[in-house]
């Protein structure tokens, strides 16, 4: 076989890569003269490409290793491009290189199909693992302005831009730069023309990348990108940045949803726990309500204080199924029903009995747990029934002890049969003692027993017994969620009831004053005062009515005095009466006759205590301990 | 990261000489240097290194975003500089390397004595009123036969048996991989080097320089050396009478003739 | 609230309180306190049988004071120990020698005072 005839391209180099000679077969493919390619750079027969290939792999190749084999280039034929492979050797004196081509215009396809698959799915993995990042991060995202900072993050993060800039609309729809990262808030502005924004793709703009934001029915702004300049760095990707914006709208669209819920629901709950306790001297309240930690949403825990009948009290704490707006709405539900439901003469167990035929109605209210308890505020009887709930707490005044009320329970609302009744227990107040009522959430804990919970908030409570109600129920709270462990809300309420008071209107001439006296006096023997005591107190009181009654003469038609008294019973320090005359005058300071300084005087040696209010008319108190003399 | 081997540093030559540093372009690896390294081992304490991805560099350290700018890699030289504790360095880079020597030596002139600059070119994409010698387009062509290629010369498979019939004290080498590297970062590479611009970095450097360009050179033609050579305030230009663009491998004696005469004439 | 008026030989009136000396009963008497004092040589206010007694007592025993300190009887009051008014007298600082254990302790007093004092 001659050398012009062979089926390969043949030639012989110079090392350098100066064309020495080719073959007939080679000279036909590349389309040329002989004396046109004599001479030459081997690299002028070949593509640029190759030609820089040539220069910087396959001539430092040939020096070195003195072969080169099989590597694919592309001829610059008579017809077009020629790929071919080429196959050189160096001869032993290293001065001349023989090389074959072969044409692979077959085999080049189907490479040329393969690599162009194999990047294609390269590219398309790497697609899916952006845009994989950048889902996942919008959807961790709550609420508007996380949607919008996880964007920009996963912008400058796996969809591998230089910067990017948000822009999100305000309430009046106008679009507000929002986020930003790699560059400074406000520093671009947002194209002018609407039809770009109305594109539901990435479009590239300048030397950026816009991509516009639709919700399902609403823009919701729009994403600037730029490309990194580097030289070796990656352009945008366009399908994914579309397909972003298109997981972005979406993702906004949400987190505009779930914020409108969460205000709504706050605001709901909001109202429905500002409560306006009834105010009575015999009894006070205190109350605590904290939402739990990982809530964002509303739960379905309440307190509630009213007023059952004239001089009937009731308490209640409850516990609604569930989180959010639903939960929110149908304890609202159910806190009206328990105040419609609620008077003279229904009682505890008729009051749950007919909350089960109320959450028939409102699904969500089922399973709710109530304790719910009537206090007569002049004997201090209270009823009470516990359907489904942590049991009240009793803390004794006398000797600030603490037992749990486990009596009157039964299930939570609507979830027992019609054959069933439900029940209520009682209990008696002393002057002075106190009822607590909460929800789980004070003291369940997921590694804990319930019983050592229920221990932990008895013990509690009872030490912190003796303090004012307030700070006794804030106390408390702080104390038993000191372990951060809890999660759920928490609702505690303390009622402290003063014992049956004294109370007396009299008009300003003062015609019934005996008989108050007598009245007063009778009232504190009752209460065990000391007769001593008793009549000092009877004094003072009449001092004080006496003073009173000169200052209503300042004549405004039906003036009137009152008096009231009330047995403070206390732990640790010893009990006090306290006194109080209210007219409707306003004392002009002090200087009023000398008898009524005398008067003053007189109170001062019979009390520890005076103070002088002025409010709606004046108030003097008068404060007395008891098993004592004065100080 | 232990910066030695991160680049695969190896160093012969005198102890206390002066220190030079080879630097080798795009393509291949230290390897560029066979022929003329040796030579100033008897004077100079000699370093060669392998750019992260080729030859023997720790490929685990490649990292995109860095090596996306020649600045990463300029980073790399200044790293081994301080690594080997050297006193300002004769830093000689061929093709891409001499850019990257050159943003080292604006960076940190402290660390450079003089700089070879074989075959340099500061951009190599055509630009208005500028000839880099290459359409965008012609790049797109160098990186698809890189790719074509890539099916064949995986560094991973055909290691090719070598037996160099000039240098037969190298027959010991069963194995090559000379000029072949992790493909996706040989073509990271390519991508940095062609589209890079660093004409405004000329003027940063002081360092006095030396550009030595080839007559017949299609990867950085005659015009690019003269830009480079004008632009750099203290510079000397040599043209070699050598077809190529590495005439590190194919005429060995001229180029080390060339940076004799410079050196001495410091 | 009554006050009887028993007017002795000796010259010595006594006004024996009984009830209940208040704001409201108080001043009422306190108009007729001048005559009360008028002609005679000794005034006893004896509160034994008083139930109530607070600072308008005090009034009406401070006008009785003054009203015989004006018209020359001596004046005593009545007021055992522990009697309500011996303590309201106390703490005004009206007590002292002013008050008497029983009658016959005021009404020597009472006589006594009326030639000293007078």
């Amino acid at each position: 076989m001659s050398w012009d005839d062979a089926p390969s391209g043949l030639l012989s180099l110079r090392r350098d890569g100066t064309v020495l000679d080719l073959n007939a077969t080679l000279l036909g493919w590349l389309g040329r003269g002989r004396d046109d390619v004599l001479g030459a750079r081997f690299g002028d027969l070949l593509s640029v490409g190759g030609r820089i290939y040539w220069e910087t792999h396959l001539s430092p190749l040939l020096h070195v290793e003195g072969r080169v084999d099989e590597v694919a280039l592309e001829l610059k034929g008579g017809t077009g491009r020629l790929p071919v492979l080429l196959t050189a050797t160096v001869d032993d004196a290293g001065e001349l290189v023989r090389a074959a081509l072969t044409r692979t215009t077959m085999r080049a396809r189907f490479e040329r199909e393969l690599v162009a698959a194999r990047a294609a799915a390269e590219r398309s993995e790497a697609q899916v693992r952006a845009l994989q990042a950048t889902t996942a991060a919008l959807s961790r995202a709550v609420g508007v302005d996380a949607v919008g900072q996880a964007l920009v993050e996963a912008a400058v993060g796996p969809l591998g831009a230089a910067a990017a800039t948000l822009w999100l609309p305000d309430a009046a729809q106008r679009l507000q730069a929002a986020a930003a990262r790699g560059e400074a808030l406000g520093t671009q502005a947002l194209p002018e023309s609407g039809a770009v924004l109305q594109e539901r793709r990435a479009v590239p703009l300048d030397d950026r990348v816009l991509v516009p934001l639709h919700g399902s029915s609403t823009p919701q702004g729009a994403l600037s990108l730029r490309a990194r300049a580097d030289a070796g760095a990656d352009p945008l990707d366009l399908e994914v940045l579309t397909a972003v914006g298109q997981q972005a709208g979406l993702a906004l669209d949400r987190a505009q949803l779930y914020e409108q819920s969460a205000s709504v629901a706050r605001e709901l709950q909001h109202s429905l726990l500002a409560v306006e306790p009834p105010t009575d001297a015999r009894f006070s309240v205190a109350t605590t309500y904290r939402p739990g930690v990982e809530a964002l949403e509303v739960g379905g825990d309440w307190y509630d204080v009213f007023l059952a009948d004239d001089g009937v009290l009731s308490v209640v704490v409850g516990d609604v199924v569930g989180r959010g707006l639903p939960a929110a709405s149908a304890m609202g539900q159910l806190r009206s029903a328990v105040r419609a439901v609620a008077g003279p003469g229904v009682g505890p167990a008729a009051l749950l009995s007919r909350l089960d035929r109320f959450v028939e109605q409102v699904e969500a209210a089922g399973m709710a747990t109530l304790a719910y308890a009537e206090v007569d505020l002049a004997t201090g009887l209270v009823r009470y029934a516990c359907a489904g709930h942590p049991p009240p707490l009793l803390v004794t005044a006398a000797d600030g002890a603490a037992r749990l009320l486990w009596e009157g329970r039964s299930t939570p609302l609507g979830a027992f049969g019609p054959a069933m009744r439900r029940t209520e227990s009682q209990v008696q107040l002393a002057p002075g003692d106190r009822l607590l009522l909460y929800t789980d959430g004070l003291f369940e804990r997921r590694d804990r027993p319930l019983d050592e919970g229920l221990e932990m908030v008895r013990r509690e409570a009872a030490e912190l017994g003796g303090l004012e109600l307030g700070e006794a129920v804030r106390g408390l709270t702080e104390r038993m969620l000191a372990d951060e462990q809890g999660r759920d809300d928490v609702c505690v309420l303390l009622l402290s009831w003063a014992g049956a008071t004294f109370e007396r209107h009299l008009s300003a001439d003062l015609r019934r004053l005996s008989e108050v006296r007598a009245d007063l006096a009778r009232w504190l023997v009752e209460r065990g005062v000391d007769v001593h005591v008793e009549q000092d107190l009877v004094l003072a009181a009449s001092e004080a009515m006496a003073n009173a009654a000169e200052h209503g003469n300042g004549g405004r038609p039906g003036t009137r005095v009152t008096v009231r008294a009330r047995v403070d019973v206390r732990v640790d320090r010893p009990d006090e009466v306290v006194l109080s005359v209210h007219d409707v005058g306003r004392w002009r300071t002090p200087t009023v006759s000398a008898e009524r300084g005398r008067g003053m005087q007189i109170i001062a040696a019979l009390v520890d205590d005076v103070v002088v209010e002025a409010g709606n008319g004046t108030t003097v108190v008068l404060r007395r301990r008891l098993g004592g003399g004065t100080s | 990261m232990d910066v030695l081997r991160r680049n695969n540093v190896t160093v012969t030559g005198v102890p206390d000489g002066p220190p030079m540093v080879f630097a080798h372009g795009f393509g291949c690896d230290q390897g560029m240097w066979r022929h003329v390294a040796p030579h100033f081992e008897a004077s100079h304490r000699v370093v060669l290194f392998d750019h992260v991805g080729a030859g023997g560099s720790d490929l685990s350290a490649y990292d995109v975003e860095r090596y996306s700018r020649l600045q990463g890699y300029a980073q790399d030289v200044v790293e081994l500089v301080e690594a080997l504790e050297l006193p300002p360095v004769v830093f000689v880079g061929h093709s891409v390397s001499a850019m990257i020597g050159a943003l080292a030596a604006a960076d940190r002139p402290d660390l450079f004595d003089r700089l070879v600059l074989v075959g340099p070119s500061p951009r190599y994409l055509d630009d208005d009123g500028y000839r880099g010698g290459f359409a965008r387009e012609e790049i797109d062509e160098l990186l698809e036969t890189m790719d074509g290629n890539y099916l064949g010369w995986s560094a991973h498979i055909a290691p090719v048996i070598m037996g160099v019939p000039d240098r037969p004290e190298l027959g010991e080498e069963l194995t090559s991989s000379f000029c072949r590297s992790d493909p996706a970062i040989a073509r990271r590479f390519a991508r940095t080097t062609f589209l890079s611009d660093n004409r405004a970095d000329l003027a940063r450097v002081r360092t006095p320089s030396l550009v030595v360009q080839c007559r017949d050179d299609a990867i950085a033609p005659v015009e690019v050396g003269q830009y480079v050579h004008q632009h750099l305030a203290d510079s000397e230009l040599a043209m070699l009478d050598v077809t190529g663009h590495c005439p590190n491998l194919s005429a060995p004696d001229q180029l080390v003739a060339v940076m004799d005469g410079y050196l001495r004439a410091a | 609230m009554t006050l009887q008026r028993v007017d002795r030989d000796d010259g010595a009136r006594i006004l024996r309180a009984s009830g209940e000396l208040d704001v409201v009963v108080v001043p009422a008497l306190l108009p007729s306190v001048t005559g009360l004092v008028d002609g005679v040589s000794a005034v006893v206010l004896d509160l034994t049988d008083v139930t109530f007694f607070d600072s308008s007592g005090v009034r009406l025993v401070d006008r009785l004071m003054r009203e015989c300190a004006r018209a020359g009887p001596g004046f005593r009051v009545v007021a055992p120990r522990g009697h309500p008014a011996r303590r309201v007298l106390e703490i005004v600082g009206l007590a002292g020698s002013l008050v008497a254990e029983d009658l016959a302790a005021a009404l020597e007093g009472a006589l006594g005072a009326a030639r000293t004092e007078s």
